[in-house]
């Protein structure tokens, strides 16, 4: 358990490198941000304590706003998607029945892709409608975060798939 | 009291959320409302390393244009040289010698880190209180305003760029002496910035400069906010929608000048006597 943390959190490192030193640089559009580095929160296994999942994504959120001086937006957008997260695995679905079948996360093999895909998008939704709130921090711009969050959720769920395809994670 | 430590115990894991989100969202508020910086910023020497590290390598594509930018920049100032005017008549003229007090002085700095991709972005420059850097200082980029100090460690100071929707300047435009209005970001793009609460019955075309106006204690008068790109109206509103295209280009500054006004703390004082007589 212990080295496949260490394994954890160099992946979220490398994530949180990438996502500052090659995302944020690429323009795709005033709409279009995504951030893909929230797949580390989304890959942590079940069996983990839920404190440590929690502190260490909103840890790993943090030190993203500290490079890209963003003052709390990561940090709350990541732990709102970590707190979503384990509340989904207890509550919502039958994470049970999934440990059992041997998966750690939530796969597109245990299911089909369509329930994946809905847990991932919806819980990829959650992040970056926290985090365009707070970036925007108006209440007139409904529909400008709602429509941003919504094709950057749509950006980074496509980029987390490519990411999974190159890292060969299943 | 037993029952509130029975609570809290039941709930620890939400209530660590909420702790969570009252840190982070705290410091999101209190950047909104106050216009102070983060606690965590890059003007801290931890953050700076990444950062430097990655400026290290978009300055050296920026290259091209920085040196086109600084060519433009040497072109008007030499031919605001005197030696470089003809005078047409020669019965008077005014000769402009350094008999009075310098009022701006003009620090250079490199810039660290910056954002074009939020809704509050800032600039971090490589000088800070040991090279004479203070909060409210003025930063010019070679083609125009670039944003204000507000924060400041020995080495390091926290710029709070124009593309921020806390930044607000003050502009005019020579071409019809107008000084009325104010320029601030609405967030939509990072290369346009919006003039507001300009009557519709001021004249306003597209191609007009707007520079910065001698209201305001921080810019030096005429550095150049941008060109007018739009002028629109919405109906209802007594007001036009003035879109100007900024001057700096904020995707390829790399280097920037700090503006010292000499007489700041004496401005400082006047305030801060007539506060007290309100």
């Amino acid at each position: 358990m212990a080295i496949d943390l260490l394994r954890y959190l160099f992946a979220a490192i490398i994530l949180v490198l990438l996502q500052f030193f090659l995302i944020q640089e690429i323009n795709f559009g005033a709409w279009l941000k995504p951030m893909p580095y929230i797949l580390f929160i989304l890959l942590l296994p079940f069996s983990y304590n839920r404190f440590l999942k929690l502190l260490s994504a909103f840890f790993i959120g943090l030190l993203l706003d500290i490079f890209s001086n963003s003052g709390g937006l990561h940090a709350a957008a990541c732990a709102t998607l970590a707190f979503g997260r384990i509340m989904t695995d207890e509550k919502l679905i039958d994470a049970d029945a999934i440990q059992l079948q041997g998966y750690h996360h939530v796969t597109p093999e245990y299911k089909n892709f369509t329930y994946y895909a809905l847990y991932v998008f919806s819980l990829t939704f959650l992040h970056h409608w926290v985090y365009f709130t707070l970036d925007y921090f108006t209440f007139t711009s409904f529909f400008s975060v709602i429509a941003t969050s919504l094709l950057s959720s749509i950006g980074t769920f496509l980029l987390m798939l490519l990411y999974k395809i190159i890292a060969k994670i299943q | 009291m037993v029952f509130l430590f029975r609570l809290i115990r039941k709930n620890l894991f939400f209530i660590l959320y909420l702790l969570l989100m009252v840190f982070s969202i705290g410091q999101v508020v209190r950047f909104n409302i106050y216009q102070q910086s983060y606690f965590f910023n890059t003007s801290s020497a931890f953050a700076n390393g990444l950062s430097r590290a990655k400026t290290n390598v978009t300055d050296y594509f920026k290259l091209a244009d920085v040196n086109q930018s600084l060519a433009e920049e040497n072109r008007k100032l030499r031919a605001a040289l005197i030696e470089n005017q003809q005078l047409n008549d020669s019965s008077s003229h005014l000769i402009k010698d350094s008999l009075g007090k310098k009022k701006y002085e003009y620090l250079t700095a490199n810039v660290v880190q910056l954002t074009t991709h939020l809704q509050n972005n800032f600039i971090t420059i490589d000088k800070g209180s040991n090279q004479g850097i203070r909060k409210d200082m003025a930063v010019l980029s070679p083609s125009g305003i670039a944003g204000i100090v507000i924060d400041v460690t020995e080495d390091f100071s926290l710029v709070l760029s124009a593309i921020n929707s806390q930044f607000k300047a003050t502009p005019m435009i020579p071409q019809t002496n107008f000084r009325d209005g104010s320029v601030s970001w609405n967030g939509k793009d990072p290369t346009i910035i919006q003039l507001n609460s300009v009557s519709r019955f001021e004249k306003m075309t597209p191609g007009m400069n707007v520079v910065t106006s001698n209201y305001s204690v921080k810019f030096p008068p005429g550095i150049p906010i941008g060109k007018i790109e739009r002028v629109s109206k919405t109906g209802g509103s007594s007001f036009y929608d003035i879109d100007i295209k900024l001057a700096t280009d904020f995707r390829k500054i790399s280097h920037v000048y700090v503006v010292n006004y000499q007489f700041s703390s004496q401005i400082d004082t006047l305030n801060r006597r007539s506060n007290r007589g309100n």
